[in-house]
């Protein structure tokens, strides 16, 4: 299926190539390579391309030290969702190995590591092994002691067992685990996704939600979470540990939870979700110059309740004949970049009592020509212990002998929320 | 070019190589300290991984595979399977330690030698290779089994007419009910490539049912290949509900590999049924969007809109009242804009054309030249297809052309073209407004077609 992975750094260095049905010329990454310097960003190479003779599926590893493609080659007809699917396992696998945010030299440094873990992931060309609690029992996770007692010793990195969790038929958790205290954190994360157009109407909105536990709990919980409004959610997906009969019959999520941080569900709520932070933008352009003005609010609830938008960000992306902006805020700062004609308008904290405000003009460029569209805005934003779809936990049942401390959290954030004018 | 940069540079690391070579034979004659060994075999796999040629060290490499070491052990392997189709005849003085190792009393040691074997591609090896492989699929450890199918059906490539007269096809329909659920996808696999030639795969249906009602012991991808392959048998009624029941709580998982692969297979195996089908149809709606929402990136997006497009080929009526999710984002790649626009062109009817136009008019004025005749191209698709829409399409492509940009020009004067040959009655207005603007349009096709 999959012929070959290849992984390459930022300016087309080839750093691992695994084979599993043959070796293949490293040449084939000149094809790749064609297209990455045909587009415009990183961000823009099309995920699947076509050659004669093979298809090359990448994803982009995108980190400030260097982005990194990992690359996937087959060479007959295959399911393209199972091979990104893949390709993102083996970035998430890394990402637990080597750190968030790993780089080129994280994977230089640990190579042994790195090949090990595409041998155990993938065996002729499927994949075979790519659940991390298995993983992390047949190659160990880099840390400083092994590695100082490595160099001293020379012990192996590979354990001489099979790991327990290949014979048993819940692969993610494994037996025996114990924590001296006993806690899990939920954590429920939303995201706005919202279009409005210039009159201040919500041309769309929804909200997609995650939860993600990290759970710290020994021997073999069996944990039951309840929401009071379980109604509001639209479509869910679940975590394979979760019971969905249990959901069927009466909304409860019923699961035993791998070990550690995990993605329990994702959710989306179509209906009836007000944006929270509103944005009034009032731009329009003369032949010489233009007149901003944006307000921004916030929705009724959030003025009445107990938290505020924080990290508000508003950005303008001005036409590009824009030479100046004078411009002033009531709240906040803002600043145009000279070569992108982004302004960015910082404002924070949203304040209770004050609806921040930005006006001013902006003058065109000698010659420029009237720009025939408005820009569209964006915001972004993060509201603590606020769900914009209202859904709220009822009670978390812990089945053990123990008691353990339980959190839960709520945030929302700007997703894609984007304001025409 | 890469490899021409190692041709000039190749002095200093040819020196490297050969420095490498004699530490090597230093270590495998005096079997020297395992520090040592681990070190060296380290380095040629490192130099391995950057390019260097480092094919010289095979004889040396092949002595170290005896170590109880596993990493070096594995090291040496993994150069082995790089460099061994070149080298042919020294690859077999590694065979006796590869066949120690498939009896070693550590699963994880057998498993490693019987795919290290397996991988070398050796035609020679083949008999050898044989019985290891056939003992394997009854070997008391799963680890050992799932590599052990593995290994078959790279037996199978290098010789299959070996692998038939030994009986290993049989065999391998017996491990379909392995109580370990990755032996049995593993053996999925191999029984699909060697029944390649001969037909394909043609599972029983009591096989079918019994993989489907053990779906959760497999993992994720596992199911994918299960899924897909209960989309290829003919059903009865009956165990059409049967087996859409068995998968139907597979539309919630996170996993948008498999929620796609149900997706495919209801809609096959129902596609003579038409009630069953539009039941389908709106069931696996929700789970469609939902995975369009949580998309984590757009690389998982991207094939999902392109499945998406071809359902929507079959199947007119899926997504109608769901257009407004795959509106543009500015943000999204230009891939994924020009792969929404194709969408809606293809989801819009009479009830959201009007919304839809509003859409695409505010794409057209889009900064990006492509994504902008993408855009145009689709107001026209749309007015063609619903002529109820065609006077106000008309109206606001003529509209834009005032604005006098030469890009957007270009392209309203080709959808044009298209629109006037559906609708001759227009074309006395048309042409009016197109001699007015004649002078911003500069692609050359579109100033010839007009004529």
């Amino acid at each position: 299926m999959i012929h070959s992975i290849f992984i390459l750094n930022e300016v087309g260095d080839v750093l691992f190539e695994k084979h599993y049905r043959g070796l293949v010329q490293r040449s084939v990454c000149d094809y790749f390579w064609e297209q990455v310097t045909a587009a415009s960003s990183p961000e823009e190479v099309p995920p699947v391309i076509v050659t004669p003779h093979f298809y090359l599926f990448n994803i982009l590893h995108s980190v400030r030290s260097g982005n990194m493609y990992f690359i996937a080659l087959t060479t007959a007809e295959v399911n393209p969702l199972l091979v990104i699917e893949f390709l993102h396992r083996v970035e998430d696998v890394f990402t637990e190995y080597f750190g968030q945010g790993f780089g080129e030299s994280a994977l230089k440094e640990e190579f042994v590591k790195v090949y090990q873990l595409l041998e155990e992931m993938m065996d002729n060309g499927f994949p075979f092994t790519t659940e991390p609690n298995i993983l992390r029992e047949m190659v160990r996770a880099p840390n400083i002691v092994e590695k100082v007692s490595g160099a001293v010793g020379g012990t192996s990195s590979m354990t001489e067992q099979l790991p327990s969790g290949t014979l048993s038929i819940m692969p993610w958790r494994k037996e025996g685990v114990k924590y001296s205290t006993n806690e899990v954190f939920f954590d429920i994360i939303e995201e706005v996704d919202a279009i409005m157009d210039l009159g201040g109407n919500v041309v769309s909105s929804e909200v997609v939600g995650t939860i993600n536990v990290n759970c710290r709990l020994s021997a073999m919980p069996d944990l039951t979470l309840t929401f009071t409004n379980p109604a509001l959610l639209d479509d869910v997906g679940f975590h394979p540990c979760v019971r969905h009969n249990r959901w069927e019959q009466n909304r409860n999520i019923s699961f035993i939870p791998p070990d550690g941080q995990f993605r329990l569900m994702s959710y989306t709520v179509k209906g009836g979700v007000q944006p929270p932070v509103v944005v009034r933008p009032q731009i329009r352009f003369t032949d010489t110059g233009g007149r901003v003005d944006v307000n921004v609010s916030m929705v009724h609830n959030l003025q009445q309740g107990k938290t505020l938008p924080e990290n508000v960000v508003i950005t303008i992306p001005f036409p590009k004949g824009v030479l100046s902006a004078n411009l002033s805020c009531t709240v906040g700062t803002f600043a145009l970049d000279q070569k992108t004609k982004v302004c960015t308008w910082t404002i924070g904290r949203m304040p209770k009592e004050k609806m921040p405000n930005l006006s001013g003009t902006v003058t065109m460029q000698v010659g420029a020509t009237r720009p025939e569209s408005n820009p569209v805005l964006s915001a972004q934003f993060t509201i603590a212990m606020y769900t914009a779809s209202g859904i709220t936990v009822d009670s978390l049942v812990v089945a053990e002998h123990y008691k353990p401390f339980k959190g839960v959290r709520s945030l929302t954030k700007g997703g894609r929320y984007q304001i025409r004018s | 070019r890469r490899v021409m940069m190692m041709m000039t540079s190749g002095g200093g690391k040819r020196d490297e190589v050969a420095e490498l070579k004699a530490r090597l034979q230093q270590i495998a004659s005096r079997a020297g300290s395992s520090t040592d060994a681990l070190a060296a075999v380290q380095k040629a796999v490192s130099c391995m991984t950057q390019g260097l040629d480092v094919s010289s060290l095979f004889p040396e490499m092949v002595m170290l595979a005896n170590t109880r070491n596993i990493i070096q052990k594995k090291l040496v392997y993994l150069y082995l399977c790089t460099y061994a189709e070149a080298q042919p005849d020294l690859s077999l003085l590694c065979v006796n330690t590869l066949h120690k190792d498939c009896s070693d009393s550590s699963p994880m040691v057998r498993g490693l030698a019987l795919r290290a074997m397996s991988s070398l591609r050796i035609t020679n090896l083949v008999e050898y290779l044989l019985p290891l492989v056939r003992d394997s699929l009854l070997d008391v450890s799963p680890y050992v089994r799932k590599t052990g199918v593995m290994a078959a059906t790279k037996l199978f490539t290098m010789a299959p007419g070996l692998f038939a007269s030994a009986g290993l096809t049989g065999k391998l329909f017996q491990l379909l009910d392995d109580p370990d659920g990755v032996v049995v996808t593993n053996a999925l696999l191999a029984l699909q490539e060697v029944l390649a030639q001969s037909g394909g795969l043609a599972l029983p249906h009591n096989v079918m049912f019994r993989l489907l009602a053990r779906l959760k012991d497999f993992t994720e991808w596992g199911q994918c290949l299960v899924i897909d392959l209960a989309s290829q048998l003919e059903y009865t009624q009956e165990h059409m509900l049967a087996t859409m029941n068995a998968l139907d709580d597979k539309l919630k998982h996170t996993n948008s590999a498999v929620v796609l692969a149900v997706c495919r297979t209801f809609l096959s195996i129902t596609q003579d049924h038409a009630e069953l089908h539009a039941a389908v149809v709106s069931r696996i709606t929700g789970p469609l969007l939902l995975l369009m929402e949580t998309a984590a990136n757009p690389e998982v997006m991207y094939p999902l809109l392109a499945h998406l497009k071809l359902l929507l080929s079959q199947q007119q009526n899926l997504l109608y009242d769901d257009y407004k999710l795959f509106y543009v984002r500015a943000s999204d790649p230009r891939y994924i804009k020009t792969a929404k626009i194709e969408l809606l062109t293809l989801i819009a009817n009479s009830r959201s054309a009007a919304n839809i136009l509003e859409e695409m008019m505010a794409y057209a004025t889009d900064s990006d030249a492509l994504c902008s005749r993408a855009a145009l191209t689709a107001v026209g698709t749309i007015a063609i297809k619903i002529p109820a829409i065609a006077t106000k399409a008309l109206s606001k492509l003529l509209c834009l052309l005032d604005m006098e940009v030469d890009y957007v020009a270009d392209s309203i004067v080709l959808v044009l073209k298209d629109v006037v040959r559906k609708y001759p009655t227009a074309s006395a207005e048309v042409l009016d407004r197109l001699e007015t603007c004649f002078h911003i349009v500069t692609e050359p096709q579109a100033k010839v077609d007009p004529q």
